[in-house]
C-alpha cells in the first residue's frame, strides 16, 4: 500500500517560532521519500488545530502522520485521538518534540533548527516502519482471593465483597484474627485488640459473599490479572478450585526468632519474647516462671536490629503497651524500657509514650544490652552511648525483636514469580506511587507482608487494595489490553528462556509442547526487556521494532 | 459552571497533592466523575516542592508529573484549582458542596503557557511558592513546570484591582488573546455522592519557635526553604547559598523545632533531613554538616539503610535542648548534648525541621463537613480505619489525617476510595 | 586422590575405548553411545545402537567434524531420552553444559565420558592427509587447542560435568585409566563389574606440566595477538576479509539461535540499501556488515566461548576468530568470575540480576 506521511510543525506561539526558523525544518522534509505533505501550523493542540489535522488526512488521503510540536507526555494522546477521527490508525503516528528537547534547550536560532530538522526527520523515517497495532479485550473475572484472616485480609474482603464479587478468604489458622486477636490492647489509644477484630471479622461472617475457608492453604496460583485458577488445600488433604480475578496478599508478619539466643531466650528463666507476654496477659497470667508476680521488669528493644539492619516501627510501642499491662495489672512492680531511639511518629503516638511514662514507666537510652544469669536473678548490662556500663536486676525480661514477614512469604513468592525484597519481605511495585501493588498486575500487597507497620498503616494498605481492585476489575467491564508490548516470533524463538529471565512482569510464558516462549499480553507492560535480550530477534516490541529505531538514528546522525 | 443533577457517581475530593491526585485517579478508575477541588493556582501539594524524595532521592517532579498528567487528561476528573470548598449541606448519598471558584482572569483554553505576560507587569512581590526566596509578578505561575500551566492573576496585588488602575500591560504581551479581566468569580454547587479530604499539612510557623532563631531574614532556613534552594526549578536553580550570597562552608540541620509546641512527632522530618545531607554534601562537597536529633526516627524497611549510608557524611549530635542566636555573620547554636554536656557550635547556615501541622483553614472545613478534629486537629476519627472521618460519606487521606509519608498518603488515599467505593455499592447503608 | 581402572589396550588406546563402549551396550549400561567415527576421510558423530557396529569402527580420529556439543544438542534438543554415553572432548561437554542452560539440550539422561585431549588437528590439513594423527608432542594441532589448559578433568578444579574420565596422558601407552568422576561414574563401573585399583598419581603430574606448558604458551599468545587486533581500525582489518559466509556461526556450538540476528528481519535491516548508505556515509562497501556481525555475535556468545576452535577451523578465510573471541571470553568471563560449563548449577551471568557486580567497571 502507498505510504502518504503528512507532517505538521506546530509553531506553538512564540515557543517554536521564534526560537527556530520553521520553514526550513519543513522544507527539510518535504523531499523525504513518502511525505506528500509538509506544512506548519499555529496552534496544532487546540480544537481548530486538531480540525485542521482531521481534515488535512482526509484532504491528502494521508496514511501516517507525524506532529513537530511540545513534549509526547503533553499531546501524544490528543493527536493519537485525531488521527482515530480521521479514520487512521491511531499508531501510524510519531511526534517530534521540538520544544522542550530543541526550543527550550537552546537559545542559539541555527543550532535549534538544524536540530530540529534532525528530529523531524527522524520522526518521518521512523513512522514509515510503524504497523498498525489494537488493543484486545479480555474478559475478566472479578472475584478475589485474600491470603490472610487477620485484620488485613478481614478488612479488605469486607470492603471487597458483593452480590457480584466473591472473596475466598483463606487462612491457615483454624481461627480468623491473625495477630491482632492475640493483643488485649492496640497502641497508642489502648483500644481493644479483640473489638477490632470482631469488628471486622462480623462484617465478613454475615456477608454471604465472602467464602471462608479456614485451616486453609494456597497451593498454587496461575494465570494473570481477571484470569487467575487458584488451589486450595485444607488440614485433611482436601483440595478446593476456583477462578478469581485479583489476589490480596495479607500474609501477616512474625517475630524474628534468630537474634533471641544471644540475649538469654531458652537458656535464662523469665526471659520472654513481646508476643509470649502478650499471649500471658490474654490469659491473664503476668508472673514468673515460678508462679510469683515480677517485681522489675527490663523491656529491651531493637531485639536483632543488627542483623536485620532496619526499624520494625512498632516495637517501641508495643514495648510502651506491655509496660502498660504490668503497671496496670500488677501495680507496684518497676519497669524500665532499654532503648536506643524512641520511634513515636504520628499525631498521638508521643502521648501514649508521655502516658505510659505517668503510668510509672521508665525509659534508660542505652547502647548494647546483655541478659546474664547472675544465680540470683537476671542482670542486664547496659552500654551507654558515652561509654559507661550500667547494670539493673530484673526478674523478668522482654525482648522486643524485629518483624519478618510471615513464614509462608516465599512460598507465595515462588508461586507467583515474584521476587522478595532484601528483608524478606514482598515488593511493592513503588514505594511512593503504588504502595500495595506488586509488579503483577492483580496482586496486592497489605500488612506485614510487605513491610512492617502499626495496624493503621496496615489497614490502609488493605483498603487501599481493596480499593484498586473495586476500581480497576468491574463486574462486566472488559479489560482492555495495551497495544504496544512485545511479540515473540515462533518461528524464529529458539526457546532459550533469556527474555523469561529477564521480564520483571512475570509476562512471558514458556510453552514446553513447542518449546518456545510466548507474551502474555495482559501483563506485558512494554518495558522491552525481553527484546534486548534476545540474541536472534524473535522477542521484539511492537512500537519500538529494531528497523524503526535504526530508521530514526539514521536520520539523526546524518 | 458544573452543577451535576444527581449525585449519583460523582465524587468530590478536597486538595490535589499526592493523596487527592491518587483519589481522583482511582475513583476515575471506578467510572466515577471526580470534582477535584484545589484552592492554590497549581496542584501537586507539598510533593512538588522538593528536588528528590526519600529514601532513593528519585526526582520529586519527575515521579509527581506523570500522575498530574493523568489527572489532566482524564475526561472524568474535573481539576478545580483556585477553588476552595464553602459549604456542605446533606449526607453520605447526597451532598451538595457550594465551591467558590476564584478567576485566574486567564483563558485556560487559549493560553499556551510561553510565559510572556509576566515580564511586562509592574509589580513585583516575594513569591510564596518559593518561600519568599525568589520573586513573582502579578499575573504569574508559581514556579516553572506548575500545572496547570497556565498563569493567574492575584487580584490581591494587581493594580487593576488594588488601585482600579486601567493596567492591560500583560493582556498587550499576549498573543493568544488569552488574558481576559471580565472573568469573575463564581459559584457553583455540586452534588456528589462521597467526598474525600486530602487537604494535607503544613508546617508549624518557625518565626513563633523563639528559642530557635528563625526570622525569615537572616541564615536560618527552614526546610521547605532549603528545599527550594536545591530545587533544580528553584529561585536559584538550585545553587545553595545564604541570602547574603555567601557559600556556606558549614550548616546544621535541627531536628523537632516544634515539637514540645505540637507535643506529636511529625514522622518524615528524620529522613528528610537526612536526605538534606544528600543536598548539602551533592552541591557543597566541602561544606560540614551537622544534624542534631532527639530520637532517630527512621521506621520502615527501607529507611535504616539510607540513614547508615548518610551517617559518615554528617556529624550526627544528640541533643536535648538547643537554642540558637546570631553570632555575628554566623548561626550560633547552644545546645545540651545526649550525655548531658552543655555545648557551643558556630555554622553558616542552620536548617530548621518544623513541626508538621494541619493545614491551613482546617478547623473551618471540620466545621463545613461536621467531621472531628483529633486535639492536633487533624481529621479523623480513632475509632477504626484510617480513611473514616467518623462521618458516613466523607473520608480522609493523607496528611490531613496526621504526619506520614508519601507512601503511606497515597496507601490511604486508596483506603479512602475503597471505603467510598464499598459504601457507595451499598448505597451507603451502615455508614 | 581418585584412582583407575586400567583399561588394557594392547592395539592401541582407541580400539580399547571403542570395545569399552561395546561393553557398555553389551551389559545394558546405556541404549546408545555417542561416539566420533571415521569413514573413509569423512568423520561424523553417530548415535551408535547395535553393540556390533563398534567392533569395525574407528571411533576417535585426531578431528572435531563438528562440535559435539551440537551434536548433543541434535539428539536432545526434544527433552531427555535414552540412556546415551557420549564420548567428548572437554571443550565438546563444556559446550553441551552451557547449552542446557538454554533449553538447548537436556543432559539428563547423558553419561559424559571425557578423555584427556592432545588437541584436533585442523580440517584442512586433515583433509590433505587423513593418515596425520598429529604429532605425539602436540604440534599440529588447532592454534586455540595448543593453547588449552581444560584438555582434562582435574580434581582441584573441576571443569565439566563429565562423569567417566578416560586418562592417557603420563599412563603407559598399553593402557587408559578409566576414571570415575562423578557419582554416575562410579555407577557405571561397577554395573561393568570394574574396580577402579591403579594410583592416578602420574596422571595428574603429567596433566598439570602441561597445563603450566598451555598456560605459559596461551599468554604469550593473546600477549601478541592483542597488538594485531587492538583498536576498530586493526579489527577492521583483520575481519576486512571476511565474506560473511557465517561459517564460524555454523560451526559453532554456543550459536544456538533459529535465525541469527544478523539476517533476522525483525533485528535489523534484511537489506542493506548500499545507494542510501553511500548518500549518507559518503561511501558504502559490498558487505558493510563484517565487524558489526562478529561484534554482535560476540556480545551474544563470549560469556559461554568454550575456545573450541570450530570456528577458526573452518573459516574459508583464515580469519584468527577463534583465537580472537577466546581471548574476548576469557576476559568478559574474568569479569564475572565464570567459566563455562564448569557446572551445571552456575547461572549464566547474562541472565542471572546481582546488584553488587562490576563495580569496577563501572567507574
Amino acid at each position: 500500500m502507498e505510504k502518504r506521511i503528512g507532517v505538521y510543525v506546530c509553531e506553538c506561539g512564540p515557543n517554536i517560532s521564534e526560537a527556530l526558523d520553521i520553514d526550513r525544518v519543513v522544507e527539510a522534509v518535504s523531499g523525504m521519500d513518502g511525505v506528500v505533505v509538509a506544512d506548519r501550523y499555529k496552534l496544532l493542540c487546540a480544537g481548530a488545530g486538531q480540525q485542521h489535522l482531521v481534515d488535512q488526512i482526509k484532504e491528502h488521503d494521508l496514511t501516517h502522520l507525524v506532529v513537530a510540536a511540545c513534549s509526547p507526555k503533553e499531546h501524544e494522546s490528543t493527536f493519537m485521538s485525531v488521527c482515530e477521527k480521521a479514520g487512521i490508525n491511531p499508531y501510524m503516528f510519531q511526534m517530534a518534540n521540538i520544544r522542550e528537547q530543541v526550543a527550550w534547550v537552546t537559545p542559539d536560532k541555527e543550532q535549534a533548527t538544524e536540530r530540529a530538522i534532525r528530529h523531524v526527520r527522524a520522526a518521518v523515517g521512523r513512522v514509515i516502519r510503524h504497523t498498525p497495532l489494537a488493543t484486545r479485550e479480555i474478559e475478566c473475572n472479578p472475584d478475589v482471593l485474600v491470603i490472610g484472616g487477620g485484620i488485613a485480609g478481614l478488612s479488605s474482603a469486607a470492603l471487597l465483597a458483593g452480590p457480584e464479587r466473591k472473596v475466598y478468604l483463606v487462612e491457615k489458622e483454624p481461627a480468623l484474627g491473625g495477630a491482632v486477636k492475640g493483643y488485649e490492647k492496640l497502641f497508642p489509644g489502648m483500644r481493644s485488640g479483640s473489638e477490632l477484630v470482631q469488628r471486622y471479622q462480623a462484617q465478613v461472617e454475615a456477608n454471604d459473599n465472602i467464602t471462608v475457608l479456614t485451616g486453609t492453604t494456597v497451593k498454587s496460583i496461575l494465570g494473570f490479572l481477571g484470569n487467575f485458577e487458584i488451589a486450595v488445600e485444607n488440614g485433611q488433604g482436601e483440595g478446593q478450585e476456583f477462578m478469581v480475578g485479583a489476589v490480596v496478599a495479607a500474609l501477616g508478619m512474625k517475630e524474628d526468632t534468630e537474634s533471641l539466643g544471644e540475649y538469654g531466650y531458652g537458656e535464662i528463666d523469665d526471659v520472654y519474647t513481646a508476643l509470649e507476654v502478650e499471649a500471658m496477659n490474654l490469659e491473664g497470667r503476668l508472673a514468673l516462671k515460678n508462679g510469683d508476680a515480677p517485681k522489675s521488669v527490663g523491656i529491651i528493644h531493637c531485639v536483632g536490629r543488627e542483623h536485620s539492619e532496619y526499624c520494625s516501627s512498632v516495637c517501641c510501642m508495643a514495648g510502651m503497651k506491655i509496660g502498660r499491662y504490668l503497671k496496670d495489672k500488677l501495680g507496684d512492680v518497676k519497669v524500665t524500657g532499654f532503648y536506643r531511639d524512641l520511634c513515636v511518629p504520628g499525631c498521638d503516638a508521643e502521648q501514649f509514650y508521655r502516658e505510659t511514662r505517668d503510668a510509672g514507666m521508665e525509659f534508660v537510652r542505652v547502647g548494647r544490652v546483655e541478659v546474664h544469669d547472675s544465680g540470683n536473678g537476671i542482670v542486664l548490662k547496659c552500654g551507654t552511648a558515652e561509654g559507661a556500663v550500667k547494670e539493673e536486676k530484673v526478674d523478668m525480661v522482654v525482648l522486643l525483636p524485629s518483624v519478618q514477614a510471615a513464614e509462608d512469604v516465599g512460598a507465595l513468592a515462588e508461586m507467583l514469580s515474584l521476587p522478595l525484597g532484601p528483608h524478606g519481605f514482598m515488593i511493592e511495585e513503588h514505594e511512593k506511587l503504588a504502595p500495595v501493588n506488586t509488579s503483577m498486575e492483580g496482586v496486592y500487597l497489605a500488612g506485614g507482608v510487605t513491610g512492617p507497620g502499626t495496624a493503621e498503616q496496615t489497614l490502609s494498605q488493605s483498603e487501599a487494595a481493596a480499593g484498586r481492585i473495586l476500581a480497576g476489575l468491574v463486574p462486566g467491564r472488559k479489560l482492555e489490553t495495551e497495544a504496544r508490548v512485545s511479540e515473540i516470533r515462533a518461528d524464529l524463538c529458539a526457546g532459550c528462556r533469556t527474555c523469561l529471565t529477564v521480564c520483571c512482569y512475570g509476562a512471558i510464558d514458556y510453552d514446553p509442547m513447542k518449546g518456545i516462549c510466548v507474551v502474555n499480553e495482559v501483563l506485558c507492560r512494554g518495558c522491552g526487556n525481553c527484546a534486548s535480550a534476545c540474541p536472534s530477534g524473535a522477542a521484539s516490541h511492537r512500537h519500538f521494532t529494531s528497523n524503526q529505531i535504526y530508521r530514526e538514528m539514521a536520520e539523526i546522525l546524518k | 459552571m458544573t452543577a451535576a443533577s444527581s449525585a449519583e457517581d460523582n465524587v468530590l475530593v478536597i486538595g490535589a497533592g499526592m493523596a487527592g491526585i491518587e483519589a481522583s485517579l482511582t475513583l476515575a478508575e471506578a467510572g466515577a466523575k471526580v470534582y477535584l477541588v484545589e484552592r492554590e493556582p497549581l496542584f501537586g501539594g507539598k510533593t512538588i516542592k522538593y528536588e528528590e524524595v526519600f529514601a532513593n532521592m528519585e526526582c520529586s517532579t519527575c515521579m509527581a508529573a506523570p500522575k498530574q498528567q493523568e489527572v489532566l487528561q482524564n475526561d472524568r476528573i474535573e481539576l478545580m484549582t483556585l477553588s476552595e470548598v464553602r459549604e456542605v449541606k446533606g449526607e453520605a448519598g447526597d451532598f451538595t458542596v457550594g465551591v467558590h471558584r476564584k478567576a485566574r482572569y486567564v483563558d485556560a483554553e487559549a493560553c499556551i503557557g510561553c510565559n510572556a505576560c509576566f515580564d511586562p507587569c509592574p509589580v513585583s512581590l516575594p513569591n510564596e511558592f518559593e518561600e519568599n526566596l525568589g520573586e513573582r509578578k502579578a499575573i504569574y505561575l508559581p514556579c516553572p513546570g506548575a500545572l496547570p500551566n497556565v498563569p493567574s492573576i492575584d487580584t490581591e496585588r494587581c493594580v487593576r484591582f488594588t488601585e482600579n488602575k486601567e493596567c492591560t500591560l500583560c493582556q498587550e504581551a499576549c498573543m493568544f488573546e488569552a488574558i481576559d479581566f471580565n472573568q469573575k468569580d463564581e459559584d457553583v454547587e455540586l452534588k456528589v455522592s462521597g467526598i474525600i479530604v486530602a487537604t494535607g499539612s503544613d508546617l508549624i510557623d518557625s518565626s513563633q519557635l523563639k528559642e530557635l532563631g528563625y526570622s525569615g531574614e537572616g541564615n536560618v532556613y527552614t526546610a521547605l526553604e532549603l528545599e527550594r534552594l536545591y530545587a533544580s526549578n528553584g529561585p536559584t536553580e538550585g545553587t545553595i547559598q545564604l541570602r547574603d550570597g555567601r557559600t556556606p562552608s558549614s550548616a546544621a540541620i535541627v531536628h523537632c523545632a516544634g515539637r514540645k509546641d505540637t507535643g506529636y512527632c511529625s514522622a518524615v522530618c528524620c529522613m528528610y533531613s537526612l536526605k538534606f545531607v544528600h543536598y548539602l554534601k551533592d552541591k557543597l562537597p566541602d561544606t560540614t554538616v551537622h544534624e542534631f536529633y532527639t530520637d532517630m526516627c527512621i521506621p520502615g524497611k527501607k529507611y535504616q539503610e539510607f540513614h547508615d549510608r548518610m551517617k559518615d557524611k554528617v556529624n550526627l549530635v544528640r541533643y536535648d535542648e538547643l537554642s540558637v542566636s546570631p553570632n555575628g555573620g554566623s548561626v550560633g547554636i547552644s545546645y545540651k548534648s545526649g550525655a548531658g554536656t552543655n555545648e557551643k557550635l558556630d555554622v553558616d547556615m542552620l536548617i530548621l525541621a518544623p513541626a508538621m501541622v494541619p493545614s491551613r483553614g482546617a478547623e473551618e472545613l471540620a466545621g463545613m463537613l461536621g467531621i472531628e478534629q483529633g486535639g492536633r486537629g487533624f481529621f479523623g476519627s480513632s475509632t477504626g480505619s484510617p480513611a473514616e472521618s467518623g462521618k458516613g460519606g466523607i473520608y480522609v487521606a493523607g496528611c490531613a489525617q496526621g504526619p506520614k509519608d508519601i507512601g503511606q498518603s497515597v496507601a490511604q488515599a486508596g483506603a479512602a476510595v475503597g471505603r467510598f467505593l464499598s459504601a457507595a455499592s451499598r448505597g451507603f447503608s451502615g455508614e | 586422590m581418585k584412582k583407575g581402572y586400567a583399561l588394557q589396550a594392547p592395539d592401541g588406546v582407541r580400539k580399547a575405548v571403542a570395545g569399552f563402549l561395546k561393553t557398555c551396550l553389551d551389559k545394558d549400561v546405556f541404549d546408545a553411545v555417542l561416539v566420533c567415527v571415521r569413514s573413509g576421510s569423512a568423520c561424523s558423530y553417530v548415535l551408535v545402537q547395535e553393540p556390533s557396529f563398534l567392533d569395525t569402527a574407528d571411533c576417535l580420529p585426531p578431528v572435531m567434524p563438528v562440535q559435539g556439543g551440537k551434536a548433543v544438542m541434535s539428539f536432545t534438543r526434544h527433552g531427555k531420552g535414552m540412556r546415551i554415553g557420549a564420548l567428548l572432548r572437554p571443550c565438546e561437554i563444556r559446550a553441551a553444559v552451557e547449552l542446557s542452560k538454554l533449553q538447548q539440550t537436556v543432559p539428563e539422561n547423558i553419561s559424559f565420558i571425557s578423555m584427556d585431549c592432545e588437541g584436533v588437528i585442523p580440517l584442512s590439513d586433515w583433509l590433505s592427509d587423513p593418515e596425520a594423527a598429529g604429532a605425539a608432542d602436540g604440534s599440529g594441532v588447532r592454534e586455540l587447542c595448543s593453547i588449552c589448559e581444560q584438555f582434562s578433568f582435574c580434581e582441584d578444579d573441576p571443569v565439566g560435568k563429565a562423569d567417566l574420565h578416560i586418562a592417557t596422558m603420563g599412563v603407559a601407552k598399553d593402557r587408559a585409566l578409566l576414571v570415575p568422576v562423578s557419582a554416575r561414574g562410579d555407577e557405571i563401573l561397577q554395573k561393568l563389574d570394574l574396580t577402579p585399583g591403579e594410583e592416578t598419581t602420574g596422571w595428574v603430574e603429567e596433566v598439570e606440566k602441561l597445563r603450566k606448558k598451555r598456560r605459559e604458551a596461551r599468554e604469550e599468545s593473546f600477549a601478541e595477538l592483542r597488538k594485531r587486533v587492538c583498536g576498530l581500525d586493526a579489527l577492521s582489518e583483520v575481519f576486512g576479509r571476511c565474506l560473511e559466509c557465517h561459517a564460524c556461526r555454523t560451526a559453532c556450538p554456543i550459536c544456538y539461535c533459529r535465525v541469527c540476528f544478523a539476517g533476522s528481519e525483525p533485528a535489523g535491516d534484511a537489506a542493506v540499501d548500499y545507494v542510501r548508505r553511500a548518500e549518507r556515509l559518503g561511501g558504502s562497501c559490498c558487505l558493510p556488515e563484517q565487524l558489526l556481525f562478529h561484534l554482535g555475535r560476540m556480545s551474544h556468545m563470549s560469556l559461554s566461548c568454550v575456545s573450541c576452535g570450530m570456528c577458526e577451523d573452518v573459516c574459508p578465510v583464515d580469519i584468527p576468530v577463534g583465537s580472537i573471541f577466546s581471548m574476548v571470553g576469557q576476559a568478559t568471563q574474568g569479569l564475572f568470575d565464570y567459566v563455562p560449563g564448569r557446572s551445571a548449577e552456575a547461572d549464566l551471568p547474562l541472565k542471572k540480576f546481582v546488584l553488587d557486580e562490576l563495580e569496577d567497571v563501572e567507574d
